[in-house]
């Protein structure tokens, strides 16, 4: 067992290594959880504290990035605000990933009219572009964490959906699912000890790009005054807040930029490398 | 092929019919009581509520709603706006040229660009030029719209002050809406002067924009080329002792162009959509900015409008690529 688990991980880190792409996505992603789980704990000024004397300072000591419009730290509204950024587009896209992968995985196993209802139901939803349908539900739901969850993730349930779905209708005609209904095992039992651990290659891709989307969607979201509410910093509102003082303070439009380009960057690579892990597809 | 058609053409009314719902069902979705909010907000005196409550037809069952929606729908109503009292659908129409000015735009620039990219990376395959590409590819797909276009104007209109900022004219300048295309109707009316102005403000967003299609043709391209390159017929052609250029230019890429016909139908309404922030960045006067600005003031009759049109408007495109794509590739054509 333990030979098993170890001549695979060997294999999987050799298809990692032959691709350097794929590597630089694990490893930004890994730094970019790291600093901003940690960070705010090793940099402790409060985000939200205004120092009215000491407003767009420069960088020194106190300020190693300098102060806002308001005299707050950059530095701690950067951390904390890719903390909050980070933090909503994963929720959301766990919550996508639950959601239309478990409606995915029940209408491709059982099909028939629950099969036919999920299917057009998800087409009605693939009919509306993706940042529109996160910026409507946004607009009627009104700002907050809660609602860019909500705003973020079901626009990117149907992709999960099709792509479960199209996995289960596969493995349900494979020899060992008919072995096990053979053996009259249950169902549900099927679906969760068969089906669903051999279909979940494609779907952890299809997790790592709806990341990349997610925190583009949450910060444009915030961008436009929809998502989360100053004075809680959040990439997309530092932004907006900043824009009148670039001339003044370029880092505080510059860094949130910076930080937001490269986590969906890293969440990109990193679907490319669970490409590479799961064998799905052949991206180069 | 005729099975696909049929499929898609049965499937439409289907879709169209659950998007109906979807934006009927979003005013639902408004916490709180819309008769409320259109009456003014929580002050609002109960009577007038109550006038509101019948005057939206809110006090019916909600088959009954629908059922009067679609029939405004059918009749191409799609509601007045509450903040300028104005048909929707004429508002609509007035800044529908402006969106899809600046979405051709971007798709003028950024097709061409992106597809000599993808071509470059894929005949130099694994080699510097192709991971410059891909890596160029990359970095565009992740670069936020929104600060891309913050950074634009900060270096081009503020600091080298190449390019003017905001709106598609200059302050006082006019020109008659014939087309509503500000370039064109400059074009018509003999304005070449303006034209120019008209490109110069239209220049940045455009460019902003079409980072989304640049990296999208690239990879594309890169891809669906790459792989004709090494299908069996170029082995063939190759053994046959045909000039290269011949295989490269004229089978290979042809072959590679017609996934890109898809990709056209995605993107224009794609950008349609993500245009939003970039339109509000350069306070472009088109639809992103229609709705952006009717979602602050709450105006749910536009927003439910605008969002309906785009969603249409989505459906159709991707209807009228996947039709095409079939008359284009005899494959397709043939199957079924």
């Amino acid at each position: 067992m333990t030979v098993a688990v170890g001549t695979r991980v060997g294999a999987v880190m050799g298809r990692l290594r032959r691709n350097r792409l794929s590597f630089l996505g694990v490893l930004i992603v890994m730094v970019l959880l790291a600093v901003v789980a940690f960070g705010p704990l090793v940099w402790r000024l409060d985000p939200i504290q205004t120092d009215l004397a000491d407003r767009l300072a420069g960088p020194s000591l106190a300020h190693p990035l300098g102060t806002d419009v308001q005299g707050r730290d950059l530095l701690a509204r950067v951390l904390h605000g890719g903390r909050v950024t980070i933090l909503i587009a994963l929720a959301s896209v766990v919550v996508a990933l639950v959601f239309g992968s478990g409606l995915g995985l029940v209408s491709g196993f059982v099909r028939g009219w629950f099969d036919t209802l999920v299917m057009r139901v998800v087409d009605v939803l693939l009919a509306f572009p993706p940042l529109l349908l996160a910026l409507v539900i946004a607009a009627a739901r009104g700002p907050g964490i809660f609602n860019t969850v909500l705003a973020v993730s079901i626009p990117a349930v149907p992709r999960f959906a099709r792509l479960m779905r199209s996995q289960s209708i596969a493995i349900r005609e494979r020899e060992y699912v008919l072995a096990a209904r053979a053996v009259g095992l249950h169902p549900a039992r099927i679906l969760f000890r068969h089906v669903l651990p051999n279909g979940i290659g494609p779907v952890t891709v299809q997790a790592s790009i709806a990341a990349g989307i997610a925190i583009l969607e949450v910060a444009g979201l915030g961008f436009l005054g929809l998502g989360v509410q100053p004075p809680a910093p959040e990439l997309g509102s530092i932004l907006v807040d900043s824009r009148t003082y670039l001339l003044q303070q370029p880092v505080a439009v510059l860094l949130p930029g910076v930080v937001i380009s490269l986590s969906i960057l890293g969440f990109n690579l990193l679907g490319d490398a669970f490409g590479d892990v799961f064998d799905v597809g052949s991206g180069s | 092929m005729r099975g696909l058609v049929r499929r898609r053409l049965l499937l439409l009314p289907v879709t169209l019919f659950g998007v109906t719902v979807i934006t009927f069902l979003a005013i639902h979705l408004i916490p709180g009581d819309p008769a409320e909010i259109y009456a003014g907000g929580p002050l609002a005196p109960p009577e007038a509520v109550e006038a509101m409550r019948a005057r939206l037809g809110l006090d019916q069952p909600l088959y009954v709603q629908y059922l009067s929606y679609l029939g405004r729908l059918i009749r191409g109503d799609l509601g007045t706006s509450l903040f300028t009292g104005k048909l929707v659908s004429t508002e609509i129409l007035e800044r529908l040229p402006a969106s899809l000015e600046l979405s051709v735009a971007a798709l003028i620039v950024g097709v061409p660009i992106g597809a000599a990219l993808g071509v470059l990376a894929a005949t130099r395959r694994d080699r510097g030029t192709d991971h410059l590409a891909r890596t160029l590819a990359l970095t565009g797909l992740s670069l936020p719209s929104f600060w891309l276009a913050l950074l634009l104007v900060w270096l081009f209109s503020v600091k080298l002050g190449w390019f003017p900022f905001g709106s598609r004219l200059p302050a006082f300048a006019d020109v008659e809406a014939r087309s509503g295309f500000v370039i064109v109707d400059s074009v018509l009316a003999g304005d070449f002067g303006l034209t120019l102005q008209a490109l110069r403000h239209l220049f940045l967003p455009a460019i902003t924009l079409a980072v989304i299609p640049i990296a999208l043709t690239a990879r594309y391209l890169r891809n669906a080329f790459a792989e004709e390159l090494s299908a069996p017929y170029i082995r063939t052609a190759r053994a046959f002792g045909l000039p290269e250029r011949l295989i490269v230019w004229r089978f290979a890429l042809k072959n590679a162009m017609l996934p890109l016909v898809t990709l056209l139908g995605v993107l224009l309404p794609a950008l349609l959509a993500g245009a939003v922030l970039v339109e509000v960045v350069f306070s472009w006067p088109g639809l992103g900015t229609y709705l952006l600005l009717a979602i602050q003031s709450r105006d749910y009759a536009v927003v439910q409008a605008v969002t309906l049109f785009l969603a249409v408007a989505y459906v159709l495109a991707s209807l009228v690529v996947d039709l095409s794509y079939g008359l284009l590739d005899p494959r397709v054509r043939e199957s079924q």
